[in-house]
């Protein structure tokens, strides 16, 4: 028994025209061009990739958003596309003028190829909807005519490139005459220097909009790739994560480490476009990390600095920094605070109030004192979706009192508190009774001054088990306590 | 209640009601202002359209009717190879095919 409803007309008409490859690629001479989507994504599907050739060489829009349909990385498929690109240079009778402007490789523009295929029984076909679906065709990132054709991809590289991208730059290199190859994203893991400059030879640096550094490189790699992050003037993104514990310190003098960081961060002036900075167990010292924050020329809207220790100099420099005075994100998380005087982060946090929406301060070793000197400031930040102060060192009167303080922020959907210090023992462990006696307490604190979204107060990590306590109006123990 | 359907060369064929309905905003024909007398045709035409692919078109809709309300398994339905080009034109046509209707 079938519970199946039957294909439509037109998919049936699609998977009879595909079984005969050449009536296919013949019928493209007429093949209107609003049946090319539905037809191609029915030959991908298929991966009849002689047909896709054909079809790539007439595509009748500006776009081409094969990435979307790419699930996982074929290199045949891959290669018939960009035969399929260099047909259009390479025909003598061109049946029609080249429309094509943009390949775009990326996993984007989904509903460029759901609107085609919504053309059924069911599908809106009132005049607006016709319309609109025409419009949608022909949107694609503004792109004047331009003698090159715009390939556009994401790259992740890990430890080595794979052969898809393999295949890709070379090919691009082959024709940089003829095409621009511009990656958006670029996220580099543990790959080697001069690996990395080969790649950024190919592609255009400046399309690059976003780029995550994940690497263990010597400081004369450093160096190499320096020249390159000042060609990012469209760079958005930056996110650097450290792999190696002494990224910046192999086989060289203090001082030619010193010249290296300064050219590094000198860098940052260049970045207009800069908006979201990350870096996750980078630090430099606080005379560079004062004179980046310097360098910064349009204010970041993300800050992200985790896993390191800052001095009272680098919290100073946070807070007088301009370019910080409207961020919307701030995350802190693993930074050690404890032992720094926590004035300069009140007034940051003062500047911020009326940009903020995260706020992570997980596992920054804070005490009551630091933390109710925040509060002031804190109270003000009304636009605060998420709040995090997980693993930090509270006191129930303390945490009560933080509580009150946050009667103004309505927006908050996502809080994370730590458990009191009193949940714990002489050991270090959660005391059960005390636990689930404490955090109801709070909670009912909290709801005398708003109805809270979602919140939840949270235990340290046990040793033994690596879970934590949680309450969030019911109790959830870790494997140790139940 | 039937429904003349005529092509673009004059050729008619005539479906019961219950095929069209599975066009939607054809309401607004069968059902419009004024009830229909028992029997009465209502014709519409469909004038991009070849005999040929008209026919086709509409034992579609004959298929589709029956294996919607059937809960059997769906058998093949057949197009000629050198009809599938024109075939894949006229099922993209339905759609706009369903504006005439309404209009009606």
């Amino acid at each position: 028994m079938s519970g199946q409803a039957p294909p439509t007309l037109l998919q049936l008409a699609v998977q009879r025209l595909l079984r005969d490859e050449a009536l296919a690629i013949s019928a493209l001479k007429d093949l209107p061009r609003v049946l090319f989507p539905a037809l191609f994504k029915e030959a991908f599907n298929q991966g009849q990739t002689n047909i896709l050739r054909a079809m790539v060489a007439v595509w009748p829009f500006p776009c081409l958003p094969v990435g979307s349909l790419m699930k996982t990385p074929h290199l045949e498929t891959l290669q018939a596309v960009l035969d399929g690109v260099d047909m259009l240079w390479t025909q003598k009778f061109l049946p029609r003028r080249r429309k094509l402007q943009v390949l775009d490789l990326r996993n984007v523009h989904h509903d460029f190829w759901d609107v085609w295929v919504g053309m059924e029984e069911d599908g809106d076909c009132s005049e607006e909807a016709v319309c609109e679906k025409k419009q949608m065709a022909e949107r694609c990132p503004r792109y004047a005519l331009r003698r090159r054709l715009k390939v556009v991809a994401n790259l992740c590289l890990r430890f080595h490139l794979n052969e898809h991208q393999t295949y890709l730059l070379q090919w691009a290199q082959q024709r940089r005459k003829f095409v621009r190859l511009c990656c958006v994203k670029m996220q580099i893991w543990a790959l080697p220097v001069y690996t990395v400059r080969k790649v950024l030879m190919v592609f255009q640096p400046d399309s690059i909009q976003e780029l995550e550094l994940n690497t263990g490189w010597s400081l004369s790699s450093l160096v190499h790739f320096i020249s390159y992050l000042d060609q990012m003037r469209n760079l958005q993104k930056l996110l650097l994560t450290r792999s190696h514990r002494n990224t910046f310190k192999v086989l060289t003098t203090p001082s030619d480490i010193q010249k290296c960081i300064t050219k590094f961060v000198s860098q940052f002036s260049k970045l207009n476009c800069l908006q979201h900075l990350s870096m996750n167990g980078v630090y430099f010292s606080s005379e560079h990390m004062k004179q980046l924050f310097r360098s910064l020329k349009t204010p970041l809207e993300t800050l992200s600095i985790t896993m390191c220790k800052l001095s009272q100099l680098d919290l100073n420099s946070l807070s007088q920094s301009k370019s910080l005075h409207q961020l919307k994100h701030l995350n802190l998380r693993l930074v050690k605070l404890n032992d720094l005087y926590p004035v300069p982060f009140h007034d940051l946090l003062k500047s911020v109030a009326g940009t903020l929406q995260t706020l992570e301060l997980e596992g920054c070793w804070m005490v009551d004192s630091q933390l109710i000197t925040l509060l002031p400031a804190l109270s003000q930040c009304s636009q605060l979706t998420r709040l995090s102060f997980c693993d930090n060192d509270i006191s129930m009167a303390v945490l009560k009192d933080l509580l009150y303080h946050t009667a103004n922020l309505r927006q908050l959907t996502q809080e994370l508190y730590p458990a009191p210090l009193e949940c714990y023992d002489d050991r270090g462990d959660v005391h059960l009774g005390r636990f689930t006696q404490l955090c109801p307490e709070l909670m009912d604190t909290l709801i005398t001054v708003r109805q809270p979204k979602g919140v939840s107060f949270a235990s340290y990590i046990c040793h033994e088990c690596c879970q934590r306590c949680v309450y969030d109006l019911e109790i959830r123990l870790c494997h140790c306590q139940q | 209640m039937h429904v003349k359907v005529i092509s673009s060369d004059g050729h008619e064929l005539i479906l019961e009601r219950e095929h069209m309905q599975i066009i939607r905003n054809n309401k607004a024909m069968l059902s419009g202002p004024g009830q229909f007398a028992e029997n009465e045709i209502k014709e519409s035409n469909f004038r991009e359209l070849l005999p040929h692919m008209l026919r086709k078109v509409c034992m579609y809709f004959t298929y589709k009717v029956h294996y919607t309300s059937d809960s059997t398994d769906i058998t093949k339905f057949l197009i000629a190879p050198e009809t599938a080009l024109e075939l894949l034109m006229a099922a993209n046509f339905q759609d706009c095919l369903k504006e005439i209707i309404a209009s009606c």
